[in-house]
């Protein structure tokens, strides 16, 4: 009589099936095969016919271990018998390949049994999911860096209004998120609908070629066409802002100390102009009605030069600054022609002015503005009492950024305060180096020659060129982190494509590896194919950059929307990114057993 | 030979139907579902023996292993109360659609 517990125990594993409900099983089964066995041998079969009518019961014993499981028990597996102990029974007949169908295509997967709809209510379901997700993520993200943001903004942006995540900005974030998880799950849920079943489950170990699809080259050249563009754009702003922080602006801060005082006259800021030289460590002292860079109302007019007709009398238009001999020498302005002020320039004598380069260059761009006569508008009967009158340009100076860093808003015009006394003054102070107790002392010596002048705005010169500056490093800060994602988003969305793209093609890989091509023939084979969408795409990127470069023309300071170096920066950060991402799934796939890969195919 | 799928979407509503009675073991389900269907209907011991133990998870049987003097050792099912609900439901409503086929069935030929 066989041994049936023996042979189902050889034919059938139940995996991690409990010890005492294997048992179980294997005992029931082999006891319904005896008594199969049993009929048969009753029915008047000899025993070897009887012993194959009872082991056809159970013919398919991949099927019976499917079927187990699907009866509740986890991972039974099937296995041949190492000795058959019943030699006279045949073997059943199953296989199963370890390869199995683990790469199958989902959609391939689930159409085995799930209608069309089904499959696009679970694809889209899926999308929307990560898409809400992502927009939950980037709502949080948001919110940090909104608070960052503002923490970090400068005071003359103070003003712009409550900035804060609102129920707008949530509606906003979520509708983008779904509709272009819609978009994206609807595109896949679309190709579902015409799935090819057969076509499918063969491609589960027979994937589609290189770039089979156009939509994949496609999807490549777009990311790297929009990569360049928008990299190519967020460096020119980069360089801008960092130029903008390192502009020049016409003066030297370093080691001047200003202050504002009210109401003085030429005697008592002459006075104070001698006390303030005479202290130990100060180099040099001077007054202006308005420090560069300052917001101090600003006073502006009319100019013209001797001889223009009247048509262009009330062209020109220059600032009006007011200031004490030594201004220049203090501020290390830089005298291009002339002279500077003196204590002798006063009402009494030829009144006298200097211009800056701006405004020498527009009225006497042929020639040197030295000796030239200038109408002005000066008041040397006092503050407010302004009369126009004729002055000698005694001297040049190169043009200080009065409004901005960068813009040269109108040029400027420089006339000695006793002709132009106003109702306040900034004190300028250059010292050798740190002068202790500064402060302390400069007001001491303004009480000591009146003491109801009242002394503001006591701090250094750079205080008010680092306001100026406060929001170009804000604006670089943005960009910076703007291109820093920029070059993320980039990076990822290339890397993801063009690796999702080779990763496609592992079996591929895989028996070529297996026919003999070396790695170096699939390291080039990869590249080449890669690089062809990369290539279109780096040229359409550069079609696009021309117009980006073109819209951010007026926006750049201190570099050329075609700078080469920006280009050639862009264009290696893109082929190196886009070679990392061709390259790394291709080591992958030639790691991949070609005996695996031959099989599938 | 009924259909496969037919059979096997009515399968545990045999089985369950077959233990209404008293408690059998797996093999005589088998052969009485055989043997009434005029061999109509038949299962294997592979096909059987998954849908036992399918009901038995889902608590509609329970087995335990008898031994009778002179007798191998052997496991017999029987309904429990939770079965039983289910065998009446499945029995009714297998009617009810019994009858509406019927009912369409008959339609079309009038």
């Amino acid at each position: 009589m066989p041994d049936w517990l023996r042979y189902v125990e050889q034919h059938l594993s139940l995996g991690d099936c409990p010890a005492e409900r294997k048992a179980e099983i294997l005992e029931e089964l082999a006891e319904q095969l005896e008594e199969a066995y049993q009929d048969a041998l009753r029915l008047g079969m000899n025993d070897d016919d009887a012993c194959s009518a009872a082991q056809q019961h159970v013919c398919d014993w991949v099927k019976l271990a499917d079927d187990l499981r699907d009866a509740g028990f986890r991972r039974p597996e099937t296995r041949l018998p190492e000795e058959p102990s019943l030699p006279k029974l045949r073997q059943p007949a199953f296989s199963l390949g370890s390869q199995g169908p683990n790469r199958l295509p989902k959609t391939a997967f689930m159409a085995l049994g799930a209608s069309r709809g089904r499959l696009v209510r679970q694809l889209l379901t899926e999308s929307l999911l990560l898409g809400c997700v992502g927009g939950a993520l980037a709502l949080a993200v948001g919110w940090a860096a909104v608070r960052a943001i503002l923490s970090a903004r400068p005071p003359s942006l103070m003003n712009f209004g409550d900035v804060h995540l609102d129920l707008r900005v949530f509606a906003f974030t979520f509708s983008v998120a779904i509709f272009t998880s819609a978009l994206f799950g609807l595109a896949p849920a679309i190709s579902v609908r015409r799935l090819d079943l057969t076509r499918g489950l063969k491609e589960a170990c027979r994937p589609a070629g290189w770039l089979r699809h156009h939509w994949t080259s496609f999807l490549v050249s777009g990311e790297v066409a929009l990569a360049f563009a928008l990299l190519l754009g967020t460096g020119l702003l980069m360089r801008t802002f960092l130029n903008i922080l390192h502009a020049d602006p016409g003066f030297r801060a370093e080691d001047v100390s200003t202050f504002r005082i009210s109401a003085p006259n030429f005697e008592t800021l002459e006075q104070l102009q001698k006390n303030l030289a005479a202290l130990p460590g100060v180099q040099s002292v001077s007054a202006i009605s308005h420090l560069p860079l300052d917001d101090t109302g600003n006073w502006y007019d009319y100019y013209w030069k001797e001889g223009a007709p009247a048509e262009q009398q009330n062209t020109v238009m220059a600032d009006h600054r007011s200031i004490l001999p030594g201004y220049f020498k203090t501020i290390r302005a830089t005298l291009l022609e002339g002279r500077d002020f003196t204590e002798s320039d006063d009402a009494r004598h030829q009144h006298v002015v200097v211009v800056d380069d701006v405004l020498a260059k527009e009225l006497w761009p042929d020639g040197s503005a030295i000796g030239s006569k200038l109408n002005i508008s000066d008041s040397p009967a006092g503050p407010y009492q302004f009369q126009r009158d004729w002055a000698v340009v005694i001297g040049v100076v190169r043009h200080v950024q009065a409004h901005s860093l960068t813009a040269i808003v109108r040029p400027q015009i420089y006339v000695p305060y006793q002709i132009a006394p106003r109702p306040s003054m900034s004190i300028v102070i250059r010292t050798a180096g740190g002068v202790p107790e500064l402060a302390a002392t400069a007001k001491k010596q303004v009480a000591l020659v009146n003491k109801d002048i009242a002394v503001t705005h006591m701090e250094p010169l750079s205080a008010v060129v680092v306001r100026a500056q406060a929001e170009s490093r804000f604006a670089s800060l943005l960009a910076t982190l703007l291109s820093a994602i920029a070059l993320l988003l980039a990076c990822v969305g290339i890397y993801g494509v063009l690796a999702y793209s080779v990763a496609q093609r592992t079996s591929e890989i895989g028996v070529r590896m297996a026919i003999g091509a070396g790695r170096l023939e699939v390291m080039k084979m990869v590249l080449a194919d890669g690089f062809i969408p990369v290539l279109a795409g780096l040229a359409a990127g550069f079609s696009l950059s021309l117009i980006v470069t073109h819209l951010l023309t007026r926006l750049l300071f201190g570099v050329q929307p075609g700078d080469p170096a920006n280009y050639a920066l862009i264009l290696f950060i893109l082929l190196v990114v886009s070679a990392l991402a061709a390259l790394l799934p291709a080591r992958r796939a030639m790691k991949v057993d070609p005996l695996t890969a031959l099989r599938c195919e | 030979m009924f259909n496969r799928e037919l059979k096997k979407g009515s399968a545990e509503m045999l089985v369950l139907s077959f233990l209404e009675g008293r408690p059998r073991h797996g093999y005589e389900i088998g052969k009485l579902i055989e043997v009434q269907s005029k061999k109509r209907i038949q299962f294997r011991i592979a096909s059987l023996y998954p849908i036992l133990c399918r009901l038995e998870q889902k608590g509609l049987i329970s087995g335990r292993w008898v031994e009778k003097p002179g007798e191998r050792r052997r496991r017999y099912y029987r309904l429990t109360s939770e079965g039983r609900r289910v065998l009446s439901h499945q029995r009714s409503a297998w009617q009810e659609f019994v009858a509406t086929v019927n009912q369409l069935v008959g339609a079309k030929h009038a």
